[in-house]
């Protein structure tokens, strides 16, 4: 046992240290959630509605609607 | 102040604890219990407890304690290591040690899991009634249908996944 003394360890700084750890992980854990809900779910919805519009006729809607007979104020006939 | 005004009212036996009726054959001087005292604790935010581990020691470990107050250079390493198990339990390396217990608790939430299952599985063939038939195959189709004939969630949802040319779902 006292052949060869262990290196001394870490005395002073340990909350420091783990405090700059997480914090650095909190932030980079949150931000990169943000960032991968941004580029997973909304700019592809944002995306999924342009391209809906774009090209989207209402009346021929309508009209697919009512001949469908779920309107009740406009019947098919 | 009021305290001794109680006791007057009340009487002294029916107040006196068993410390206390003890204290009285003492002349006055009650022993300290072992809960009053400090306690030594393994804990990792305690490295230094209050008391030694073992509180009486052999008449081996007294010799020791003996030879501990000379040059700590003549104690061979056995010496040194019963000195450190007189004064505490574990190491932290003892004490921080990770049990099986995570496996106890795995397998007790598992079984409870199906367990339930199977009371589930019991209540549903000996007890409930039948569904209401706005679950029969024909009555969730109409409504399918309907609900595509309103054009329901056109952008993203289930009138988006629908073939409205071939009448089928898309691929």
């Amino acid at each position: 046992m006292s052949a060869a003394l262990l290196p001394k360890p870490q005395m002073r700084g340990l909350l420091a240290r783990r405090m700059k750890f997480h914090l650095l992980g909190a932030f980079v854990v949150s931000m990169g959630c943000a960032a991968l809900y941004k580029f997973a779910v909304a700019e592809p919805r944002k995306q999924a509605y342009a391209d809906f519009y774009r090209s989207y006729d209402p009346m021929k809607d309508f009209e697919a609607m009512k001949a469908a007979g779920v309107l009740e104020s406009a019947p098919p006939k | 102040m009021l305290a001794s005004r109680v006791f007057s009212l009340v009487g002294r036996r029916s107040i006196s604890t068993s410390l206390c009726l003890r204290a009285h054959g003492h002349a006055g001087v009650v022993k300290a219990e072992d809960y009053t005292l400090p306690v030594y604790v393994d804990r990792r935010d305690v490295p230094l407890p209050e008391v030694a581990f073992v509180r009486d020691l052999s008449a081996q470990q007294r010799a020791l304690k003996e030879k501990e107050k000379a040059s700590w250079s003549a104690l061979s390493v056995d010496e040194k290591v019963e000195l450190y198990r007189i004064k505490f339990n574990e190491t932290y390396a003892e004490m921080n040690k990770g049990t099986n217990e995570w496996k106890t608790i795995l397998g007790g939430v598992l079984f409870f899991l199906g367990l339930t299952g199977l009371i589930l599985i019991w209540q549903k063939h000996f007890m409930y009634g039948p569904v209401p038939h706005t679950f029969s195959d024909e009555w969730v189709s109409a409504q399918t249908k309907r609900m595509l004939d309103m054009r329901v969630n056109p952008v993203q949802g289930i009138t988006a996944q629908w073939d409205f040319d071939k009448n089928e779902w898309k691929k």
